[in-house]
């Protein structure tokens, strides 16, 4: 009798808390993050299921719009226009819009860290020229397209296959942000001008940008983000455009395999940079011949020149901006942590001796050996 | 039944009462405190841990086929009942702050809307049931538990081996030598001290001959898991992301993804942390238990079991009242100092009066 008493307490008691039904549920993928007037302007996009006529359902994407004093508040005022009940539990992307970027970007953090229904690995970026609202819009002619589904796939498309962007978590962002010695980077995203002329996609994700002392800085141009993605290792294969004899020639790189350090010899600052890539040909003039040996080595020496005027680029970019996205300073931090004091407020650019060492090989023609035309 | 239980089970009792504060409380203080060095401060703290360890199977040489209370009667008449009020206050206090750390894990991580006192009173049914088996049911569902949390604690860390960065761990040392031994301290407050409770279990158990090897073998594992935890935290998230969380080892949880479809398993991970707080709560309210039983003099099955649920539940709702009701920070991060302090306490008394009762005899 006692074993029944205590079986019934126990499933009566374990049979679910604060129970909701899921089409109560307003499930955001993507929320944009305004700052306007003292507020901060939350537009959430939300998945809606609905019965069409013919009696099948259909999902469309809407946005829910609320404002508040804090994020936490304008959460909970979503409940004063929607029915609804907002769940972050499959969030993937977060905007953060212009206003929020020039101030009050490291307020964003807490309450999606803190918050135990959101989960830090969705993807973070930054819109420097217009509000997130109007990124995540959903397309007019395109009224069942969902901004985060395109958002997510063409952001870690551009990282895999372009490197000219870099898909960051909230958490991997985060956790440079806090870091001693590295500015963190985080792809920008823009609207596109003529987006309802040519029906291409709404929003373009390019280039990153780079978050110091709560602001933005100048973005990396392509050649500056192919160069930081080698250097972290973060594509799988990307095409640069070296020049034979003047004429451009398609290069893939591939699975590069980079390491960086730094030494600190004599009271100077040393850093090496090893790079080691794979390279194949995927289209040629015709009048390269890539089976002779010389012009072979070659093209594989005027891709290792191109890779090194990107990787010198980006180095240059940080000398002028003064900032740090490969995180020197945190590798003295790291190896030489009673020496940090002496670097921390330098500009370690400018007078760190860089030595860049480019290991390429290219074995891979494609299926044709020679120029086709 | 004999009411015997074997030297395996008393291991995996011991490793859930040294391990049952990590998650909520002292991963969280040594991480703040040593940073990067926390490695070295368990390192330090695992060699000097030996010696309350040491200590521990030192009293447990003299404890023949008898409970720990009526030891301290046998040998120290009325100054046994102090010893046993030390040891008693020092139970009480671990599972009062063990209570509310899980309960405020629970609701702040996925019972958000739950109360406490529901969650408190389903936990104190369980318990209460399963003290008021017999031993060896209590310490079979254990032993069984600990099984079924080291495998999920394996598969765990062998998902998070891709995460892992080994450039999160340097600087080795980043905090003065005085953080360093305070993080040891902590560290060494939770994982020995606790261990005093499983001298209750030596006149249950079979093979008592390998009773003091099971205590080193178990204070090595918790050791073990606890710096295995302590490093992927640090490797994982680094120390600047990791300091952030509350409960570092859920967060590390929410991050295992393996084979494509393993993913969002924080909460059935977070079983482990909810056995070893079962483990410790139950193998301390056991020595309680026996405690009232001998101490009363109570013999009906029936009474002693009222009793326990009484007990199981009341420490718990206190908890939830007193943490509720009171500005509980400065308590719970005292909390290390007070253990130690009482146990340290009770260490002292307990070996000189032995080492002077062995010189007189002698």
């Amino acid at each position: 009798m006692k074993k029944i008493i205590i079986l019934f307490t126990t499933i009566f008691l374990l049979s679910g808390c604060s129970y909701m039904d899921l089409e109560d549920l307003a499930i955001i993928s993507a929320i944009g993050v305004d700052y306007d007037n003292d507020k901060f302007k939350l537009s959430a996009q939300v998945m809606d299921t609905g019965q069409v006529e013919n009696g099948s359902m259909e999902e469309k994407s809407i946005i829910y719009e609320s404002e508040g004093e804090t994020i936490a508040k304008a959460i909970r005022n979503f409940s004063e226009k929607y029915p609804k009940n907002v769940y972050f539990g499959h969030l993937e992307v977060t905007v953060l819009g212009k206003d929020i970027v020039k101030n009050k970007i490291s307020d964003t953090f807490d309450y999606f860290m803190r918050s135990p229904e959101v989960r830090s690995s969705g993807f973070i970026l930054i819109s420097e020229e217009d509000t997130a609202r109007k990124i995540l819009e959903p397309q007019n002619e395109k009224p069942n397209s969902f901004a985060s589904e395109q958002l997510k796939s063409s952001l870690e498309g551009a990282t895999k296959r372009n490197g000219s962007v870099n898909d960051i978590t909230f958490e991997e962002f985060l956790s440079n942000y806090l870091q001693k010695g590295i500015d963190p980077v985080v792809p920008l995203i823009k609207l596109n001008e003529n987006q309802s002329e040519n029906k291409s996609s709404k929003t373009t994700i390019e280039n990153l940008a780079v978050v110091k002392n709560n602001s933005i800085k100048k973005s990396l141009n392509d050649e500056q983000s192919i160069a930081y993605n080698t250097i972290n290792n973060k594509y799988y294969d990307i095409v640069i455009t070296p020049k034979h004899d003047g004429k451009p020639f398609g290069a893939l790189l591939l699975n590069p395999k980079s390491k960086m350090d730094v030494k600190i010899e004599n009271n100077k600052l040393n850093v090496n940079i090893k790079i080691k890539v794979e390279t194949k040909l995927n289209e040629l003039d015709e009048k390269i011949d890539p089976t002779n040996p010389k012009i072979r080595n070659s093209l594989n020496s005027e891709i290792k020149g191109e890779l090194k005027k990107y990787i010198k680029s980006l180095i240059n970019y940080c000398k002028d901006e003064d900032v740090d996205v490969l995180g020197i300073g945190n590798m003295i931090y790291k190896n030489y942590y009673k020496d940090y004091d002496k670097y921390k407020d330098k500009n370690l650019y400018d007078i760190a001796n860089f030595n860049i060492s480019i290991d390429s090989k290219m074995y891979r023609f494609g299926k044709i050996r020679k120029g086709a035309a | 039944m004999n009411g015997k239980i074997s030297s395996g089970q008393v291991m995996t009792s011991a490793v859930g009462i040294s391990i049952a504060l990590f998650p909520g409380l002292a991963n969280f203080l040594i991480l703040t405190t040593s940073k990067n060095a926390s490695l070295l401060s368990i390192l330090i703290s695992f060699i000097i841990g030996f010696i309350p360890v040491l200590a521990i199977i030192y009293i447990g040489k003299h404890i023949k086929n008898e409970s720990l209370l009526s030891f301290l009667k046998n040998k120290f008449k009325s100054f046994g009942y102090v010893l046993n009020a030390f040891l008693i206050a020092l139970a009480l206090f671990i599972l009062f702050l063990g209570s509310w750390l899980l309960f405020d894990f629970i609701i702040s991580q996925f019972l958000t809307r739950t109360s406490y006192y529901l969650i408190a009173i389903t936990f104190s049914i369980i318990i209460a049931f399963i003290l008021s088996k017999e031993i060896e049911t209590t310490s079979r569902t254990i032993f069984i538990l600990f099984i079924l949390s080291m495998i999920i604690m394996v598969l765990i860390w062998i998902c998070l081996v891709p995460y892992i960065k080994l450039d999160n761990l340097k600087p080795y040392i980043d905090v003065p030598l005085k953080n360093i031994l305070k993080s040891s301290y902590i560290f060494l407050s939770f994982t020995t001290f606790p261990l005093i409770y499983t001298l209750n279990f030596k006149k249950i158990t079979k093979d008592v001959k390998n009773f003091s090897r099971k205590i080193i073998v178990s204070y090595i594992t918790s050791c073990l898991i606890l710096a295995i935890f302590i490093f992927i935290i640090i490797a994982v998230y680094g120390i600047d992301l990791a300091n952030l969380f509350t409960y570092p080892v859920y967060s590390l949880f929410k991050k295992v993804q393996a084979f494509g479809f393993i993913e969002r398993i924080e909460n059935v991970a977070a079983i482990i942390i909810i056995i070893s707080f079962f483990t410790q709560f139950i193998s301390i309210l056991y020595y309680i238990k026996d405690n009232i039983k001998e101490l009363f003099k109570i013999k009906s099955k029936k009474k002693i079991d009222i009793l326990t649920y009484l007990l199981s539940l009341i420490i718990p709702i206190t908890s939830i009242y007193y943490f509720k009701n009171f500005y509980s920070v400065p308590l719970i991060e005292k909390s290390p100092y007070i253990i130690s302090t009482l146990a340290i306490i009770i260490l002292i008394i307990f070996i000189r009066c032995l080492f002077i009762k062995k010189v007189k005899t002698s």
